[in-house]
């Protein structure tokens, strides 16, 4: 497998034409047109786009570092002058006015963005079944469900069709899909990367990230979109990302006590497999507890869902998006385009949200969940005095088979490995390693860093799955 | 706790959000039990008395900048006469 970095030089050479690289790619979405990872692919632009690099490049202009790649975003990514839907009717025949900073930057670098990818509606979902354009098929294993939130970026990936995609990760929503198609997929620390263009879905968890075939080509990504941004408030003050070779036989990793209890059968003893296969690799791995863990699906859902409520109040049918038609009043204008606009799975998550901050009830459930949400953290800050890395598994459960029918606990349980790197602001890793849930789809480990620590979870990923 | 049709329908109100029947039952007996699992976090109360601070809210400088032009906001308007934005009637007649 070429990296990024291989592909792109061979352009600058001459030796491959970004315009064969497009069409390449073009021929592969469409192969696998079934997957449904995009909801909208830019053809005819990319083209042009990579005619451009071409003879930029023949006519010895300098190109950037991504000259001639397709990157896939999740359709909640702003793009100028290109639909956004974020899988949701609400948002039906909008067009974004301007580019998120990560679109900036990559089309400053000569990245071509192939296309919308699809994804769970407004990000609220572990399976990619909650989109408007239909579920995405995981590419491995296509009566199963390729996770989400970010369905189609990591199908895309997996299925070959793009080298590098980006998600966004409120809950595990990059690593989570990374785990179930069996690529690599980066949440980087809270603040690292604008979030400026993104749609908001919970604004003190919501980050954007890559996902890609190689930990090479997601740490080359994370080099070019992160750093700082005025427009988003919450975006670090500090230069971007910067890989370096760590001897990762100097770490010491832990491995979560509670892991144990969360697992059970085939996947259990897969994660004890991965802890003995990381002893060999690192200084020493020492058994580690975060004990508020447990309480993270119920922080997660009640922070999550209060803070969406607030952002999706913006979509009211009035200034931009679907407007219900005959309407009796105004009021009804709100009401009607909201029920008709919002699937079922947001609708759901709106009731709890608003629930969680209602008058009577928001010290009990919110109050409550900001204050143990602290809790977590100060864990996290004593384990990290302790510990360089820490690893816990990426899914408490295998993907399941399209379409069955789940408890809605059972749902949001799936996601207690993921929504603690959220709550915290860390940086969060999944990795395929050598070990395997079944024939075709892979078992991933999750490698948590401390703040601002991607270098280490991307040298310890690096080591697990090899460059290729 | 449970949630009745009626607490669900009360909170749709305050969500703004349209909801049909099927949807108002259905969530009434789902949300129960997700909330119900919610109440785990009172386990903490004794801890949560010794965290002291909160996060801090980040607020940006109020700075005039260069924003979307009028012309480009006013195209996203569902309904639209010049540049005046298009909705029902907001007076009930008498």
């Amino acid at each position: 497998m070429v990296s990024i970095a291989d592909t792109v030089a061979a352009i600058k050479r001459g030796e491959l034409k970004a315009t064969d690289l497009i069409s390449d790619c073009l021929q592969r979405i469409k192969k696998r047109s079934s997957i449904n990872a995009f909801v909208e692919v830019f053809a005819d632009e990319a083209l042009k786009s990579a005619e451009k690099i071409d003879e930029k490049v023949s006519s010895g202009e300098k190109v950037g570092s991504l000259a001639g790649i397709p990157i896939a975003i999740k359709d909640n990514i702003a793009y100028k002058d290109h639909f956004l839907s974020c899988a949701s009717k609400i948002l039906e025949g909008y067009r974004s006015p301007y580019s998120a900073n990560v679109v900036e930057k990559i089309v400053a670098e000569d990245g071509i963005i192939i296309g919308r990818a699809n994804m769970d509606e407004f990000a609220m979902g572990s399976s990619g079944e909650n989109s408007c354009y239909g579920p995405t098929l995981n590419p491995l294993d296509s009566s199963l469900v390729p996770g989400g939130s970010s369905s189609g970026s990591a199908a895309a990936v997996a299925a070959g069709m793009v080298p590098v995609a980006l998600g966004s990760d409120t809950g595990g929503s990059i690593r989570q899909p990374a785990a179930c198609c069996g690529v690599v997929g980066l949440k980087p620390t809270y603040g690292r990367v604008s979030r400026w263009g993104l749609v908001a879905f919970a604004s003190s968890l919501d980050q954007i990230g890559p996902i890609a075939r190689n930990v090479e080509d997601v740490s080359y990504l994370l080099e070019i979109i992160s750093g700082y941004d005025k427009r988003d408030a919450t975006s670090a003050d500090m230069a971007p990302f910067k890989y370096k070779d760590v001897d990762v036989r100097t770490l010491r990793v832990g491995y979560l006590k509670e892991a144990d209890e969360m697992l059970d059968g085939r996947l259990r003893s897969l994660w004890f497999d991965s802890i003995d296969y990381i002893a060999n690799i690192v200084n020493a791995v020492e058994k580690v507890s975060v004990p508020t863990i447990k309480a993270s699906i119920a922080i997660y859902y009640v922070v999550a869902n209060a803070e969406a409520s607030a952002n999706l109040a913006r979509f009211d049918g009035i200034r931009y998006g679907y407007r219900a038609t005959s309407v009796s009043s105004l009021e009804d204008v709100y009401f009607r385009s909201r029920g008709e606009g919002f699937g079922k799975e947001v609708k759901r998550r709106i009731i709890l949200g608003t629930f969680a901050l209602a008058s009577g009830y928001y010290d009990q459930y919110y109050g409550r969940a900001i204050r143990v949400r602290e809790k977590l953290k100060s864990e996290f800050m004593d384990l990290f005095s302790k510990v360089d890395l820490l690893i816990v598994p990426t899914l408490a459960s295998a993907p399941h088979k399209l379409g069955e029918k789940l408890d809605i606990l059972d749902r949001y349980r799936a996601d207690i490995f993921t929504t603690p790197a959220n709550l915290v602001g860390v940086p969060a890793i999944s990795v395929p390693t050598p070990l395997r849930i079944d024939e075709k789809i892979p078992w991933s480990l999750q490698i948590i860093g401390k703040w601002w620590d991607e270098n280490g979870v991307i040298n310890l990923a690096s080591r697990i799955y090899g460059k290729s | 706790m449970g949630f009745t049709i009626k607490d669900i329908a009360y909170i749709a109100k305050l969500a703004r959000l349209e909801l049909s029947e099927d949807e108002i039952e259905q969530f009434s007996s789902e949300l129960s039990k997700v909330v119900d699992y919610f109440n785990q976090l009172a386990l903490f109360e004794e801890e949560e008395k010794e965290i002291k601070t909160l996060p801090s809210v980040l607020e940006r400088d109020d700075n005039i900048s260069v924003s979307l032009s009028q012309e480009i906001v006013l195209s996203l308007f569902p309904s639209r006469i010049d540049n005046f934005l298009v909705v029902p009637k907001v007076r009930k007649e008498e």
